[in-house]
């Protein structure tokens, strides 16, 4: 049986990292040790691995009355979305939908409408599943986040944060406070560009992913490739980007030959295992089909030029 | 369509009447159910799937603050074994030997679900590990460990007629594959729960979960030595049976530890208990050889069908009878020989799931039919409509088919269906994809089902009263599992008395006012208690209209007349031979599905049926039936199949059990009825519980070939064992 002796409702991140490194005043009065504290956001993977695995905690620290940790922000080129930003907010929001669509794509592909209510964008990265559903878009967003520590705070890459199954960078003592991305088309006023989110499991909601594709291509005034990303999930360690396939569509006028290589390119990259879900040979296979999918849908919304 | 037009409630769309209840939020589920000073049980379950119970140690429990009693086996007063259709061999609390992962060694009984929940913890166990089986070819090698003294073979059943080796040397063509089926979850929505409350020192009330109540009370006055009566047993609402519940040993316990306690006890299994140790639908073994003339008549079948008995003998004796009898399909064949046999294993026990035995063998003999269609030439329906049963014909059971039987009637529909399907809306050839990259093809599958329990005289009763206000009661011994029973009986009685609905209120499933009448399954209700509930209605009215009542006075007791049915079914010889069932349901599904050529994954387009199964007494209830009928049969044929690692349930849970979302499950399901003369039930009415769900899944692995070419012997066909056949 899980049990919380205590949960903290810090208001601003500064009242958060004093209870997460000192204890803070509730922890000062139980004698909390420190390794029984765990930051909550949503609690969609906390709570439930809690439950699963008879887990106890001294102090959950309640991230979502934090408003500096909320929202969704575009400024100076820059999107930004707060670690608590819920995903369903991801996915209905106009601004993302327009700056970063992959992102609203996958967003609203996770869990069920219920779980999307919850889950937040911060608990989705801390929480490190290979297969999870923000790090594509994300990646091909050359996303960054923003973490808050006892001596500060630091930027990373994302690609940097994310380690392994359940595995980021964050330091203890650490809070997500932020995700960054460049809007590409700000980043590269010359270039028009166009994206993709493909998500492939069994069903058609309520899917642990089998393989997720995002793919984001940049093309200018003469429809030539000048930026490609490219990012896979579920076939290693986290989800990662693809250069080796990238490095094949750029400079191109992307025909058939040279979509074909690029996924080509991913399939070799992957290093995808056997699961109860499929079969590595599977699984490479599918990244070789819908990263051609994928970079042939995003060709498909690239805005057409003199709009 | 058989006409109820003259009727003014049977084939009415009225609504539920538990909708509204439900929906609001007001039905009182087992486990919502709350009592003064009531107490909490949670099992200390073994961690071996076969293992020697040498000890049980509950003093660390008991001091555990809050922890009221530990039962253990030796707490049992009366017979430490219970089970289904009279063979008892499964104790609610282990006595020395652990059959199967997840059984019962000892009941922590706590103020609350916290404590118990510590007290399992505590409760000290010794066991010897044995060697376990977890397959029948394991479980019937020659140096086995055996689960009873008497073997590992839990049942076997023969059905003979003709002589197939002659049908063999005449055939023009041979056809034998080997099908396989995994064992399936019911997954309702609601986990097993059990409430129980002692009523003074000698008395028990017990509300369960279940599709039928008085077997329970049996078995509840079995385990503690008292007489039937002292023994009550009701069924909360129910959410979700699929031929599931009860968890006999559930209501045991609780209702044990109520009378220990003298304090009312609940008990709850989480998701994962409910995966890891209740009933499943068996996973089948199914050799099909079927003998053919050149011209499409089947001359002989040979069949033999292995299912996984698990680890007592539940319901399997009869599942693998029901199979046995049905392994034909819905076509005459002079010369069968069947064999068919349940083996023990430390696995989980199957039992009772929706079909019964039947979808298991339907997924063998339909993709069989659409091969043998393939080899000859033919056209999948002309194959089905040459062998279909007609009247006048016998079963391979040599139950003659009845005048009026609509089975051929349904194949000719949905062949005039597809037709037009084919003129509108026509698939390109296999293996070309259509302006959307997707390969579409249409499957059929047809099937037959006895309604009601095999080979013996199924008994429905009934009883119904007339009140003070002129209202009427009905009590039937069926609990309303979700499908809408009360409300079909209500129609019934409605019509039979003359009275607008729904002046007829009901009461079910509660042992101190129903009469036995069976259990909600078998696709029986609406046949064998609704022609109870009929006899009974139409006593009450005869006795009204000729005046009895009139002179009613408060204080007398209330006018009320009850009735029973008997099915007009027998029992079958040492060759299989007997007419098992009163009434059959017969019927066709034809399933579209688009294909992704690229990853393998299958999405269900549209479907089209076609019953005999008599005039619907409510169209929207038949509506549903067909519709979660074949949801159901989606999840059997692409997602669902639990997974056993040495009888241990890899996939306990819903994110790795995967059923059909509703987004999985939005293609239009047309289900049309034909004309149908032969029905047992009130009005001529047939059960549509499992017929809604049997022919789904060969229908799709039928479609599934159509568009790709692959063909598929095994359950689930998984995206990646389609897009597997696409490479080849």
């Amino acid at each position: 049986m899980f049990e919380i002796t205590s949960v903290a409702k810090p208001a601003t991140v500064d009242e958060a990292l004093t209870y997460l490194t000192r204890g803070g005043a509730t922890m000062a009065k139980t004698g909390a040790a420190q390794p029984g504290v765990r930051l909550l956001a949503g609690g969609t993977d906390l709570l439930v691995a809690s439950r699963d695995r008879n887990l106890r905690w001294e102090t959950l620290i309640d991230l979502k009355n934090i408003p500096e940790l909320h929202g969704i922000h575009l400024s100076g080129g820059t999107l930004r979305v707060g670690s608590t930003t819920t995903i369903h907010e991801l996915a209905a929001s106009p601004l993302v939908a327009a700056t970063l669509p992959p992102l609203a794509e996958a967003a609203g592909m996770l869990g069920s409408y219920q779980l999307r209510q919850r889950a937040t964008l911060g608990g989705n990265i801390c929480n490190a599943s290979p297969a999870t559903e923000t790090a594509c878009p994300l990646l091909v967003g050359n996303a960054r986040v923003q973490l808050a520590g006892p001596t500060g705070t630091r930027t990373v890459p994302l690609c940097e944060l994310l380690l392994a199954p359940g595995k980021t960078a964050l330091e203890s003592g650490e809070i997500l406070v932020s995700v960054e991305c460049a809007v590409p088309e700000r980043a590269h006023p010359d270039l028009r560009y166009g994206g993709a989110y493909i998500k492939l499991g069994p069903r058609r909601a309520m899917d642990i992913a089998i393989v997720n594709v995002a793919v984001l291509v940049g093309l200018d005034t003469d429809s030539v490739c000048r930026d490609a990303r490219i990012a896979l999930g579920s076939v290693g360690p986290t989800a990662f980007r693809v250069p080796q396939a990238e490095d094949l569509l750029i400079g191109q006028a992307l025909g058939s030959n040279a979509v074909a290589a690029a996924a080509d390119a991913a399939r070799a990259a992957a290093r995808p295992i056997t699961d109860i879900r499929a079969t590595a040979g599977y699984r490479l296979d599918m990244v070789r089909n819908l990263v051609e999918t994928a970079i042939i849908t995003a060709l498909e919304r690239v805005t057409p030029a003199g709009l | 369509m058989a006409t109820t037009s003259t009727l003014t409630a049977v084939g009415r769309p009225f609504e539920r009447l538990d909708g509204e209840r439900k929906a609001r939020g007001q039905a009182l589920y087992a486990a919502d159910i709350e009592l003064p000073s009531m107490l909490h049980g949670r099992l200390v379950r073994s961690p071996h799937a076969h293992a020697r119970l040498l000890g049980v140690d509950p003093s660390a429990a008991l001091a555990v603050p809050g922890v009221v009693a530990v039962l253990t086996a030796k707490d049992v007063p009366g017979r430490n074994a219970v089970g289904s259709r009279g063979v008892q061999d499964q104790p609610i609390l282990v006595t020395d030997h652990v059959r199967f992962l997840g059984e019962p060694v000892a009941m922590v009984v706590a103020e609350s679900v916290a404590a118990a929940t510590q007290g399992t913890a505590k409760v000290k166990v010794d066991y010897e590990p044995l060697r376990g089986v977890f397959t029948p070819e394991e479980a019937l090698a020659p140096d086995a460990p055996a689960l009873f003294e008497r073997g590992n073979l839990c049942h076997q059943a023969r059905t003979r007629r003709g002589d197939f080796d002659a049908a063999r040397r005449q055939a023009a063509l041979v056809v034998t594959n080997v099908y396989r089926t995994p064992m399936v979850d019911h997954a309702f929505l609601e986990p097993h729960a059990a409430v129980a409350r002692p009523d003074g020192g000698d008395a028990v009330t017990v509300w369960v979960t279940a599709k039928t109540v008085h077997p329970m009370m049996d078995e509840i006055s079995r385990i503690l030595g008292w007489p039937k009566e002292k023994v009550r047993v009701i069924a909360a609402t129910v959410g979700g049976s699929f031929g599931g519940k009860p968890e006999i040993p559930l209501g045991c316990l609780v209702a044990l530890a109520a009378v220990r306690t003298g304090r009312p006890v609940k008990m709850v299994y989480t998701r994962e208990e409910t995966f890891q140790t209740s009933a499943k639908r068996h996973p089948y073994v199914v050799r099909l050889t079927h003998a053919m003339a050149a011209d499409g008549h089947i001359l002989g079948l040979h069949a033999d069908i292995t299912a996984d008995a698990g680890a007592y003998t539940t319901e399997s004796r009869a599942v693998v009878g029901r199979a046995v009898g049905h392994c034909a399909g819905p076509y005459y064949i002079p010369n069968v020989d069947v064999e068919g046999r349940a083996v023990f294993t430390n696995n989980p026990a199957p039992g009772a799931m929706r079909g019964y035995g039947v979808p298991q063998v339907a997924f063998a003999h339909e993709i069989q039919m659409d091969i043998i269609a393939a080899r000859l030439g033919l056209d999948p329906v002309e194959v089905r409509l040459r062998n279909v049963l007609k009247p006048g014909l016998p079963t391979i059971t040599g139950q003659p088919v009845l005048e009026g039987v609509g089975a051929e009637a349904c194949l000719l529909r949905i062949r005039e269906l597809l037709a037009a399907e084919d003129a509108t809306d026509p698939c390109p050839p296999q293996g070309v994809p259509d302006r959307n990259g997707e390969l579409l093809g249409w499957g059929v599958a047809t099937f037959y089902y006895g309604n009601g329990r095999t080979a013996v005289e199924d008994v429905g009763r009934a009883r119904i009263r007339r009140e003070a206000d002129g209202s009427f009661t009905l009590f039937v011994g069926v609990p309303d599992v979700g499908q809408g029973s009360d409300t079909i009986l209500a129609q019934v009685a409605c019509e039979e008395l003359r009275v607008p609905w729904p002046a007829v209120k009901v009461i079910s499933a509660d042992t101190a006012h129903t009469l036995e009448t069976g259990p909600s399954s078998a696709s029986r209700v609406t046949v064998v208690v609704g022609r109870a509930v009929q006899e009974a209605a139409r006593r009450m009215r005869e006795f009204l209209d000729s005046g009895g009542g009139a002179d009613w006075r408060p204080g007398d007791p209330l006018p009320e007349m009850a009735a029973e049915y008997r099915t007009d079914s027998t029992s079958l010889d040492k060759n299989g031979q007997g007419s098992p069932y009163g009434t059959y349901t017969y019927g066709v599904q034809a399933v579209k599905v688009g294909v992704d050529p690229r990853t393998g994954k299958v999405a269900v387009r549209k479907v089209l049926a076609a019953y005999d199964v008599g005039p619907i007494v409510n169209p929207l209830l038949f509506q549903g039936q067909v519709e979660g009928g074949v949801t159901g049969g989606v999840g059997y044929a692409l997602f669902e199949g639990i997974r056993l690692t040495e009888g241990r349930v890899a996939n306990p849970n819903f994110h790795t059990y995967l059923l059909p979302t509703a987004l999985d499950s939005t293609a239009p399901v047309l289900a049309e009825t034909v004309e149908s003369h032969d029905g047992a039930g009130p009005f001529g009415a047939k059960g549509i519980g499992e017929p809604a769900s049997i022919p789904t899944a060969p229908a799709i692995a039928n479609a599934i070939h159509r568009a790709t070419g692959g063909r598929f012997f095994e359950l689930p066909i998984t995206m990646e064992k389609v897009y597997r056949a696409l490479r080849r």
